[in-house]
């Protein structure tokens, strides 16, 4: 549901609730040219990378006073970084978890946040491409929600987020707005009905509630930069430290991870499959940034999942970090997202159209897929602008199995059944 | 390999930064960013070299000096213990045995007592190339030997009363098994005890955050059959 086009509708209205939410975002930035943040075009590989903000802050007080919040995180696991402008506390959570599974914010009520993100399935939705709320199919598959606090760039391909994260840490409360707002395509439908959606909330005896607790300073709480902030602070308290693979390397516990699970390990964090330069980490990304680091690193990646008529060509409507930066070799190049819990999220790629991770492995030990006929048809592993890390590996059966094991190592079972991310509606 | 490899995705988002930016800061936040204090905090013993340490799990040097360059300290729930072999175990030399080891509470087993505070490590002194290099440009050489290392490592010392570095492993695993040549270090010291200790940490990127440790596990101590 998190669809990364930006119709200029949209830019205009991110431009102008940017500025509301009082982000340092150029113009340029958010005009889709990308001079600072699309760099290189070198095989395929490169990205975006600065200093962080000062305007970001640390873990995060509580909203009027100085509590730290309770992430929750075992010893020595890094913490999301928190904007300073949007501190979290356990009200403004409760808000935004509530904001998160409701219905009324989308235009015609038909949908949540969580319909394309569902806890059960790591908060996606199972299917190879979203559905909106007026039946609109969105050209990309729903990305996980789980730890996207620790994301410097969200959305498959979109560097205008990246410049906002860098610029001001605001990130999940501006890209709220895309799936809110989007028009092209329709996802939630709100376009043109803030008051609308407003009102509704307003009407609610628990949000009546609610929202003074959360936003205590307002004179008046129900406001859209309230929303964007609740809701981007419960997506910032979604955190994924209790899988197999944490228990063993976080927690020191040597019964954690199989003996397959561990060979898989070594082959994935190995220089002869080459995972971990784009998905490695804690968070199995290159697109990280949490409290403490002092360096945004946003990184995108042509796979060779396509090579449309061998011109590197990616399919129309869908052709990534291009589609904003018009740049040939920005053709194809999306982020690589976490891992994490990896195994509850097919179908897998920007559009899902690989099946399972063991066809994922196909793909990535033939150094890119080929499609034989149609109208993709197009040898991947030949695309001019992919990544030069993609090039290709044998494994033997065992070895495949190794690190299938590992990557379901990566699946953290007490978060899909986690109280303080479930929906409240039905307690 | 995995340096070249590695510095090429650094290399280029230094590269891509360089323009607009100014090169000290930006070096020291490009992965090997982690402070190295050349003022001695924490005294003790001058580690002249890890030349001799094997790196077991993809663990790197570059976090392993920043194991050695932090202190100590003793934390029931987060020091290590062993499980294999037992305390005072003879065992047979003819073969490597397993060293398995799990942390705190996560053994099953009951906390370590405290040992009171400030058992420290010896810190390791900058090199020539570090000193230069940290005197004109404010920062040090990078040892990035590997993917960076994210979560816990074990710095594990066999030692004797007469070899205080008979054997050091610095590895990721919760386990070791000693390869020939380090197994014929152990067993050919000679008889008596040998101890065993671990000093964990957890890393980010191969530096150790504010709450990540270093704490000193339980040691542990054995002997081979003669």
């Amino acid at each position: 549901m998190l669809s990364s086009r930006l119709p200029d509708a949209l830019r205009y209205r991110l431009y102008r609730s940017s500025a509301l939410l009082g982000l340092a975002v150029v113009t340029a930035s958010l005009g889709g040219a990308c001079g600072d943040d699309v760099t290189d075009g070198s095989g395929g590989e490169g990205g975006a990378s600065s200093s962080s903000s000062s305007s970001v802050g640390g873990a995060g007080g509580e909203a009027g006073g100085s509590e730290a919040y309770d992430w929750g995180l075992p010893p020595g696991y890094p913490k999301p970084r928190v904007p300073a402008d949007n501190p979290m506390s356990a009200a403004k959570v409760e808000l935004g978890r509530r904001l998160f599974y409701d219905t009324r914010l989308s235009g015609n009520q038909t949908q949540s946040c969580a319909s394309c993100h569902e806890q059960a399935l790591a908060f996606t939705d199972g299917l190879a491409v979203s559905v909106g709320s007026t039946g609109e199919q969105t050209p990309r598959s729903s990305m996980s929600t789980v730890n996207t606090g620790y994301l410097s760039s969200l959305t498959w391909a979109n560097s205008n987020l990246s410049s906002i994260a860098i610029e001001s840490g605001l990130l999940l409360e501006t890209q709220a707005m895309v799936p809110l707002f989007g028009e092209d395509p329709v996802e939630l439908g709100l376009s043109g009905m803030d008051e609308v959606m407003l009102e509704r909330l307003r009407a609610e005896p628990v949000y009546q509630a609610a929202f003074p607790a959360a936003f205590p300073d307002e004179s008046d709480p129900f406001s859209l930069q309230s929303v964007l902030y609740a809701l981007a602070a419960f997506q910032r308290s979604i955190l994924s430290y209790r899988s197999a693979y944490d228990r063993y390397n976080y927690g020191g516990d040597p019964t954690a991870l199989s003996a397959s699970a561990l060979r898989g390990r070594e082959l994935f964090f190995g220089e002869r499959l080459e995972c971990f330069h784009c998905h490695g980490g804690f968070n199995f990304s290159d697109s990280v940034a949490h409290e403490g680091t002092t360096f945004d690193e946003v990184m995108f990646h042509n796979n060779g999942l396509y090579n449309v008529g061998g011109t590197g060509d990616y399919p129309e409507d869908n052709t990534g970090l291009y589609e904003l930066t018009g740049v040939p070799s920005d053709m194809g190049r999306f982020r690589a997202p976490s891992l994490r819990n990896i195994a509850l999220t097919a179908p897998y790629m920007h559009d899902g159209s690989i099946a399972t991770l063991s066809e994922v492995l196909d793909h990535y030990a033939a150094g890119g897929r080929t499609i034989e006929t149609g109208p993709y048809a197009g040898d991947g592993s030949q695309n001019p602008y992919k990544s030069e890390l993609i090039a290709g590996f044998t494994l033997t059966e065992e070895e495949r199995a190794d690190v299938l094991a590992f990557l379901e190592s990566l699946t953290d079972e007490a978060l899909l059944t986690d109280p303080r991310w479930s929906n409240p509606w039905k307690e | 390999m995995t340096r070249v490899k590695t510095s090429v995705v650094r290399r280029r988002t230094v590269l891509s930064l360089a323009a607009g930016a100014v090169g000290s800061s930006l070096l020291s936040a490009c992965g090997d960013d982690h402070s190295h204090s050349h003022d001695g905090e924490g005294g003790g013993v001058v580690d002249p070299s890890i030349s001799d340490v094997v790196f077991e799990g993809g663990a790197t040097d570059e976090a392993l000096e920043a194991l050695i360059a932090k202190g100590a300290t003793t934390d029931a729930t987060q020091g290590t213990r062993f499980l294999t072999p037992t305390a005072g175990a003879v065992i047979d030399p003819s073969s490597p045995v397993v060293f398995t080891w799990a942390v705190g509470q996560a053994s099953g087993r009951a906390p370590l007592a405290p040992r009171g505070r400030g058992t420290r490590l010896a810190r390791r002194a900058p090199s020539l190339v570090e000193r230069v290099v940290g005197a004109t440009l404010g920062v040090r050489t990078a040892h990035a030997h590997g993917t960076p290392i994210d979560g816990r490592a074990y710095f594990l010392v066999f030692r004797t009363e007469s070899n205080p570095r008979l054997l050091r492993v610095f590895t990721t695993r919760l386990d070791y098994t000693p390869s020939a040549e380090a197994w014929a270090k152990l067993t050919g010291e000679g008889g008596g005890p040998i101890t065993a200790e671990i000093t964990g940490a957890i890393f980010e990127q191969n530096r150790i955050p504010q709450d990540g440790g270093p704490w000193l596990g339980e040691a542990t101590s054995f002997e081979f059959a003669v």
